[in-house]
């Protein structure tokens, strides 16, 4: 089985096999650094990424089982990276845990409860007794599950003597598990009636005082019948999401309160969020703050894709953001080839290693007729010889640093003829020439707009070795597991039939990854996804061209649309609509944002609408960052409409 | 085993017709009858039938499920269905909006489904009859159980179901899911509790034309231990069961890891066909682990409409969890579903013939 295309961490209950494939740089590029500030474990953490960014994957690597499956086997070398990374996030002490992490899943079940006819605050209360009465049972069976003394758990508290205690079901595991068993019960059965039942046939007294996250601070118990544990609660909640947005929202302030003595994490799609807290959190956080709530003091947010409109914890930016992804998906897809017979067997375990960088792109016919094209467009535009000549020569020691084969050094040079002619004064065509200062010379910029040309005009091939293959990930775990899987699968093919190494050559990796790309856009099943597939399309249509100009005015192509920032700030009052298709475009990995890019006259601020990953891929548009095309909401909507039509 | 429906008084094709003709001719009978009213053309099939027949004595509830920024040519079928409906009906039916999503896109049709039922009066009524032909899995599930155990068993009222198959075997396609698992409302079955978090699960998903997406997702969202999947056979037309096989090959070998003695065989337009094998899948199970812990059996009915009625009834009977992933849109052309009036089914689920 090629784990790649299962996504097999989240398929592996056992957690020693989760072990041996998780990676721990997510959780030590997101986590690490906030539990270094000691907030990890005492305020509301609200995790942010896109399906596929590898959350629940965070969740599981720090609830007990596995935290307990990595002490019994903290000797082994290949699990040393994880226990220092959990040591660093202080979930064990690198002998015995020390937080009893449980991931409750946010189903659609809770979601119901917001149907039932009753007032809101019922409802809350009802979503709220569900969750701590599943997440004390969830703590109590992991306690259970990892061999831990059952019979001597006792439950901590703040104040031992209040009533609060004794309507938990006090101190013991068995009163606990059986007052929560209770609350779950007298809650499901509401939430599942066909008819709801009268708000006065709901024991709301008892649910109502049902509050363990209020009051419980510790759970211990013997340990190898040696050591006793003192462990602090911590509740994952996943998929937060699937909550009505007012029940987000009140579970949100429920899990910011200060009084709460449990860790609380809460994982959530960009779905979740209003537009505008999804796209522009700036706007949101002031809006925090002027009623009562600082974010960082009573909440940290942490992007798993730093694309939002804020840098992530640690201000980290796009560039770092790139580059900790690249190293993330290296580790992570050289542990599932660890996983894969055919390639741990010839010790072939580093995904690096099978893509080949090596040119084996154009051929002779191909860079022959490039460069008549040169020739042509000279004699045509009426260049002196001598002009072309000094480009070429412009080219040709750019090329003695840099070595790019004979039809990128052609297209290189019809670059630099277009954008010669760009500059020359207007007036007389054949007297006049561009003055020495202004001669256009051949840099990277040129060469990577000459590569993308040649894609599209010779199918050269483009999207290959690792650095593209991780950054056509979009810089989603998911993603880049599911383009990477097509590689493997190739690879592995050619060992069986070939009984050797065969890296994959450029060309077959450009291929294989842009009809990946193509299959997961077809497969696209998100809300709204006709509409931003439209969206994506013409955008990309539009960004084609503009890479595809003569004098590739933006180095290495466009792929994005910016928008002026300060219209950007009004999208969400004065196109609701579009603000939504963006939001699930972004929530989706279809584009992602980046605010605040300045660049033009005057230091002019945009907000960038960037293609990213597959559909880039599928587009054949750079991954280069940065080259957009100055536009406005209302110039997309156009350009929208008229696509579609 | 002892079953619920075992016997029960069913009627197919010509037999069907018959019944109808002569039952609900009877001038003592008053009945309600709880259709759709959308643009698949079987909305209207069975209730222009009806309507003949009873005339005044018929009351028509259409229900119409309105999802978000629905396709005008859809609309247009819908209009054109509730129109015949309209023109056939003696009293005025009755036409019930039901929104299928809430404002945030989550799933609330079963709720609302129910709220328009209990609106209905049906205290005048010896008979109810829910045509399911056009109904969503959303949608039918609830009303079916909530008439049944709401409503009939109270009240001794007869109820029955009827099903108009496709003429094609399809179901409409061309259709955006959200994405998510769902639970026809009532139909939860235990699952998701703190009992059966461990307990050992086997699915049982319907084969699907085109609806792979759909049980890829359930799949992973539930994780079971043992599957055993759902093959029309026999089934019109004949080769639609070595289609779906090909189709879900690589599910049934690689992904599911189905044991090929797991396949579960059903005649696609006799829903107690797969009703029975379902109940013996259950007891039997019951039977094994039913000393040592709960395990549950899971229902995806994704297929035709007279296999989704045979896993509705072993669903009722023995509260079993259904899951399924409820359609965002339908996207023109959606295909469009001629009904095959000639395999008119009826099922006779409570009343007068039940002692």
């Amino acid at each position: 089985m090629n784990p790649f295309l299962k996504r097999a961490t989240e398929h592996l209950s056992d957690p020693e096999a989760f072990l041996g494939l998780v990676s721990p740089e997510p959780a030590g590029v997101y986590l690490r650094p906030v539990a270094e500030q000691d907030a990890l474990y005492d305020r509301l953490i609200m995790i942010l990424g896109t399906p596929g960014s590898g959350k629940t994957t965070i969740a599981r690597l720090f609830t007990l089982p596995v935290v307990c499956a990595l002490l019994r086997h903290r000797d082994a070398q290949e699990h040393r990276a994880t226990l220092t990374m959990l040591s660093g996030c202080r979930v064990t002490d690198g002998v015995l845990p020390t937080v009893l992490g449980y991931r409750v899943p946010l189903e659609a079940e809770y979601r119901d409860l917001w149907e039932l006819p009753y007032e809101d605050n019922v409802k809350v209360g009802l979503t709220m007794a569900l969750i701590q009465a599943r997440t004390v049972l969830g703590w109590l069976r992991a306690l259970a599950n990892v061999g831990a003394d059952v019979g001597t758990t006792e439950l901590q508290f703040a104040q031992p003597d209040s009533a609060a205690v004794t309507a938990i079901g006090g101190p013991t595991q068995t009163g606990a598990k059986q007052k929560a068993q209770e609350v779950e019960n007298a809650v499901y059965k509401t939430a599942t009636a066909l008819v709801a039942p009268a708000l006065d046939e709901i024991d709301s007294a008892t649910l109502g005082a049902y509050r363990p996250f209020d009051v419980l601070t510790k759970m211990t118990c013997s340990w190898d019948g040696v050591n006793t544990c003192a462990l602090k609660p911590l509740v994952i909640l996943d998929d937060a999401h699937a909550l009505h947005p007012v029940q987000f929202n009140a579970c949100k302030r429920w899990l910011m309160r200060r009084e709460l003595s449990v860790a609380r994490w809460l994982m959530t799609r960009l779905d979740a969020l209003s537009p505008a807290d999804a796209l522009a959190p700036q706007i949101s956080a002031l809006a925090s703050e002027q009623h009562g709530v600082t974010p960082r003091r009573d909440f940290l947010t942490i992007h798993m894709q730093v694309q939002s409109g804020q840098p992530a914890e640690g201000g980290r930016n796009r560039r770092k953001a790139r580059g900790d992804f690249r190293r993330m998906a290296q580790d992570m897809g050289d542990r599932y080839l660890k996983t894969m017979p055919v390639f741990s067997r010839r010790n072939r375990t580093s995904l690096s290693n099978l893509l080949n960088m090596n040119a084996d792109f154009s051929s002779e016919s191909d860079s022959t007729k490039i460069e008549e094209q040169v020739r042509a467009f000279a004699k045509r535009a009426g260049i002196p010889d001598s002009k072309v000549e000094e480009m070429r020569m412009s080219v040709d020691g750019y090329a003695t640093t840099d070595q790019p084969d004979r039809a990128v050094r052609a297209q290189m040079l019809l670059i630099l003829l277009n954008r010669y002619i760009k500059r020359r004064p207007q007036g007389d065509l054949f007297e006049s020439q561009v003055e020495e200062s202004r001669m256009p010379t051949a840099n990277s910029g040129i060469r990577a707009s000459a590569e993308i040309q040649l894609l599209h005009k010779v199918k050269r091939p483009f999207y290959f070795g690792p650095k593209m293959l991780f950054d056509a990930s979009g810089e989603n775990i998911e993603q880049f597991l599911r383009l990477a899987g097509c590689l493997v699968e190739v690879a592995e093919l050619n060992i069986i039939r070939r009984r050797e190494i065969v890296s994959l050559s450029a060309t077959i990796q450009n291929k294989l990854l842009r009809q990946r790309a193509t299959e997961m856009l077809s497969g696209w099943q998100f809300p709204m996804h006709s509409q931003v597939r439209v969206l994506v399309d013409a955008m990309a249509t539009k960004c084609l061209a503009k890479t595809l100009e003569g004098n590739a005015p933006l180095d290495g192509g466009a792929n994005a649309f910016g928008i002026p920032q300060d219209d950007y700030a009004t999208m969400f009052s004065a196109h609701p609509q579009f603000a939504r298709v963006v939001q699930f475009a972004v929530a989706h990995n279809a584009i992602s944002l980046v605010p605040h890019y300045q660049q033009g006259g005057n230091n002019r601020e945009w907000c960038l609408l960037e293609i990213c990953g597959p559909a880039a891929l599928v587009h054949g548009l750079t991954l280069k960052r940065g080259g957009f095309i100055e536009s406005s909401i209302e110039q997309i909507l156009e350009l929208v409409e008229g696509h579609r039509s | 085993v002892t079953l619920q429906w075992d016997p029960c008084v069913e009627h197919r094709a010509s037999e069907a017709h018959a019944f109808v003709n002569r039952y609900f001719a009877q001038a003592n009978r008053r009945a309600v009858l709880i259709c759709a009213g959308g643009f698949d053309d079987r909305s209207a099939a069975f209730p222009v039938q009806l309507a003949q027949v009873m005339r005044s004595r018929l009351r028509v509830v259409a229900l119409r499920e309105e999802r978000p920024a629905p396709q005008q040519t859809l609309v247009a079928r819908a209009e054109q269905n509730i129109v015949q409906i309209q023109q056939a009906c003696a009293q005025s039916p009755a036409i019930e909006t039901v929104e299928v999503f809430g404002p945030d896109n989550a799933v609330v049709i079963g709720r609302k489904a129910i709220d328009a039922i209990r609106r209905v009066a049906f205290d005048d009524a010896t008979d109810i009859v829910v045509d399911l032909s056009a109904l969503s899995i959303g949608a039918s599930f609830p009303i079916v159980r909530f008439l049944y155990e709401g409503v009939a068993k109270k009240t001794g009222k007869n109820l029955h179901v009827i099903l108009v198959p496709s003429g094609s075997g399809g179901e409409p396609g061309d259709r955006e899911l959200t994405g998510d698992m769902s639970c026809p409302h009532g139909f939860q079955g235990g699952l998701g509790t703190d009992e059966s978090i461990d307990a050992p699960k086997l699915w049982v998903p319907h084969l699907g034309a085109g609806r792979r997406n759909a049980l890829e997702i359930i799949h992973r969202k539930l994780e079971p231990d043992e599957i055993v999947p759902v093959l029309p056979f026999p089934c019109h037309p004949p080769r639609v069961g070595d289609e779906l096989l090909a189709e879900f090959l690589d599910e049934i070998e690689s992904a599911w890891e189905v044991d090929s003695r797991s396949l579960l065989y059903a005649d696609d337009r006799h829903p107690l066909d797969l009703y029975r094998s379902i109940s013996r899948l259950s007891a039997s199970r019951q039977a094994t682990f039913g000393s040592i812990h709960k395990s549950f059996v899971i229902l995806t009915p994704l297929g035709s409409k007279a296999l989704t009625l045979g896993a509705l009834m072993a669903a009722m009977e023995h509260n079993l969890p259904v899951r399924y992933v409820e359609t965002l849109s339908y996207v023109p052309p959606a295909l469009s579903v001629s009904p095959d009036l000639d395999g008119l089914t009826h099922i006779w689920l409570s009343g007068d013939v039940y002692p």
